[in-house]
């Protein structure tokens, strides 16, 4: 099968400009690419708004946004709509390049981490043949042999994937502080400065969850720890490191600035915090941000915890492909066709559906959990998080010396997984259960009680001291 | 620790559940659903009639007098054999309520003799221009099919009948739908 014309010459002309026709194309793939995952979740993100109104709704008994349009589905494009007509007003005495910068410094990093998702699997060898024959290119340049040897499903993929993350999103929190500072306002300046305090602290939790499966993989490209996890959800990095996962998934929440860890926008103390100077569409680009970091994270999490665009089992898509072609004579045009389909399965179903679940639980807790104080929070990351995760890592990385000792192969056994991550659940659930015991439960309930829990119903309570 | 996140997290996926299966949703939606309002409900002004279509309004301007927020203005003119608009000497020629005035306490449906002004059911009471604001006796006035009560016999009760606590009598006072 073959397009009915060459799309070489295209890329021989185009070659011109960009010093060879391999870089055209290095660049054309990557505005495809960047075409695709950027606007697609562009698209995305007022429904998740909609979905965030919805399903808090729902928690709350009551059916949520449903004028615009049939069941609601237009309210987060007018939303948009409306903020983009709004005036944009720039206070008195705001500290002007700064005020000016700071949302932009908060959606770009948003926008290049989103660069390293890997959605797909990496297009190479006999498939990238295949592709390459089908758009008639020149095989020398593109193909297993050529200048451009495999195309990852991600807009980039760097060897520091990993690092790369972790360094773009850090900067992040330049633009809320920034916004806090820049704007000539106590209560913006508040939670500035407590957006970069508790950013600054939950990195380190962060950081030091995303070290066990690193050192699991044995690499920082992501798409080698999506590989090292590769065969089944029992092979996902979950199953390795359970308490990683449940770090990783908290000190998400306080990274994107999420209900329960949204102090730094708490709208009873703050009035808004950080962004109640902006309005119109920098107001937007702050919400914008913070939705696809949200994205973002999930996505991460996605792919260091729960397998990436691996599904829950291992389908062997050439042999089905195969079968496919066997039932009859007439399905034989079918085999490129199954191929590809096993190459969009990642980016259009399943790595949607596993974002879409953290998504989910982003909204939900939102929905469900009260906001912490600034004590608390500084106390679970410092006090709590902090030693659980080093310990965590203690742990992995002890029994991945040893079984890499043993077995002396480079790589970290499936057993050895399992063993992981039932020695490092099993401690931090007695240390759950035995710490938070139901008498240090009543303990701390009287502690922070404001009212003694009066003797007798109906009585007076006296304040407690 | 995590149990008690997960039983407050169960406790808000049972509502979230229930509310999708359809059960425990307290929202009325409202312009398509509306609210039934309690017989006392105290809504926008109306100007009642009698059985034969004559309006009960006297003119007598009791109403005026004890407004607090002094919302209403009217002036009254003789009924003449030609003219009979309502069952007494004279009538309201004109009679306004500025509704961004009123404060909906009910005085004047307490003050009026004739039981002429009552205060309505309806809620629904946003305008787009300030002027709208400004009732007048027609958009007020009760149309004469809906008119009660007979004047010719002299009842002292018969003024505190209405349609309402007529409804109410029968042990129905939250039956009265809004009107207007
Ligand atoms: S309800 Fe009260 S304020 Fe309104 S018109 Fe009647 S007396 Fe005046
Ligand atoms: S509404 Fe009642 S109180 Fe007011 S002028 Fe008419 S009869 Fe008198």
């Amino acid at each position: 099968m073959q397009l009915p014309f060459s799309l070489q010459p295209l890329f021989d002309f185009l070659g011109q400009f960009t010093d060879g026709p391999a870089n055209a194309l290095i660049i054309v793939i990557a505005l495809i690419k960047i075409a695709l995952i950027v606007g697609g979740l562009l698209q995305i993100i007022p429904f998740i708004i909609l979905f965030e109104r919805k399903i808090i709704s729902w928690v709350q008994d009551r059916p949520g946004p449903n004028r615009a349009g049939p069941w609601g589905l237009l309210h987060g494009i007018l939303d948009g709509v409306k903020l983009f007509f709004k005036e944009e007003i720039t206070p008195k005495g705001v500290d002007k390049p700064l005020y000016l910068l700071a949302p932009g410094l908060t959606v770009a990093p948003a926008f290049l981490a989103l660069c390293l998702v890997p959605v797909g699997p990496i297009i190479q060898g006999a498939h990238l043949d295949a592709l390459v024959s089908f758009l008639r290119l020149d095989p020398s340049i593109i193909g297993p042999g050529g200048i451009i040897s495999e195309i990852p499903l991600a807009i980039t993929n760097p060897n520091i994937g990993i690092l790369y993350v972790l360094a773009v999103t850090s900067i992040g929190v330049y633009g809320i502080t920034l916004a806090g500072w820049s704007s000539n306002n106590k209560w913006s300046l508040l939670g500035g400065i407590r957006a970069s305090a508790q950013m600054v602290s939950y990195e380190i939790t962060l950081s030091l969850s995303i070290i066990g499966v690193v050192l699991l993989a044995g690499s920082l490209n992501l798409y080698n720890i999506i590989d090292s996890q590769a065969g089944g959800f029992w092979h996902w990095n979950v199953m390795a490191q359970p308490v990683a996962f449940l770090l990783f998934i908290i000190a998400m929440f306080a990274e994107t600035n999420r209900l329960p860890f949204d102090l730094a926008e708490a709208e009873p103390e703050l009035t808004g915090g950080f962004h109640t100077e902006y309005s119109s569409m920098r107001f937007a680009l702050f919400f914008l941000g913070e939705y696809i970091n949200m994205v973002i994270v999930s996505a991460m999490c996605v792919t260091l915890f729960l397998g990436g665009y691996h599904g829950l089992f291992p389908l062997p898509w050439e042999a089905i492909a195969t079968w496919i072609t066997n039932i009859s004579p007439s399905f034989a045009g079918f085999y490129p066709w199954v191929i590809m389909a096993s190459y969009l399965i990642g980016p259009m179903v399943i790595v949607p559906a596993k974002v879409g679940f953290f998504i989910f639980l982003f909204i939900f807790a939102r929905a469900t959990l009260p906001r912490l104080r600034y004590d608390q929070l500084m106390d679970l990351g410092w006090k709590r998080l902090l030693p659980i995760g080093l310990i965590n890592l203690v742990i992995t990385s002890g029994i991945i010396a040893i079984d890499l000792m043993v077995t002396g192969n480079g790589q970290v056994e499936l057993a050895t997984k399992w063993i992981i991550g039932a020695i490092t659940l099993g401690l931090f659930l007695a240390w759950d259960l035995l710490y938070y015991s139901p008498r240090r439960k009543a303990q701390l309930e009287k502690d922070y009680r404001l009212y003694p829990k009066s003797a007798k119903k109906g009585e007076k309570p006296a304040l407690a001291s | 620790m995590l149990v008690d996140f997960l039983k407050g997290s169960a406790l808000a996926l049972k509502h979230m559940g229930n509310f999708i299966i359809g059960k425990g949703n307290v929202t009325l939606e409202y312009p398509e659903v509306k609210r039934e309002q309690p017989a006392f409900f105290r809504g926008r002004h109306r100007l009642q009639r009698y059985r034969d279509g004559l309006e009960r309004c006297v003119g007598c301007s009791l109403c005026a007098a004890v407004c607090p927020s002094e919302a209403i203005y009217l002036e009254a003119a003789e009924n003449t054999d030609e003219n009979q608009v309502s069952a007494g000497e004279r009538y309201a020629e004109i009679y306004q309520i500025h509704l961004l005035r009123c404060i909906f306490c009910g005085f004047c449906e307490e003050a009026c003799p004739e039981n002429a002004i009552v205060m309505g059911a309806s809620y629904e009471l946003a305008m787009n221009k300030r002027t709208d604001f400004i009732a007048e006796k027609d958009d007020m006035l009760d149309p004469a099919e809906k008119g009660f009560g007979d004047y010719h016999e002299y009842d002292p009760y018969i003024s505190h009948v209405t349609p309402e606590s007529d409804k109410s009598a029968k042990g129905d006072p939250w039956a009265v739908k809004a009107e207007h």
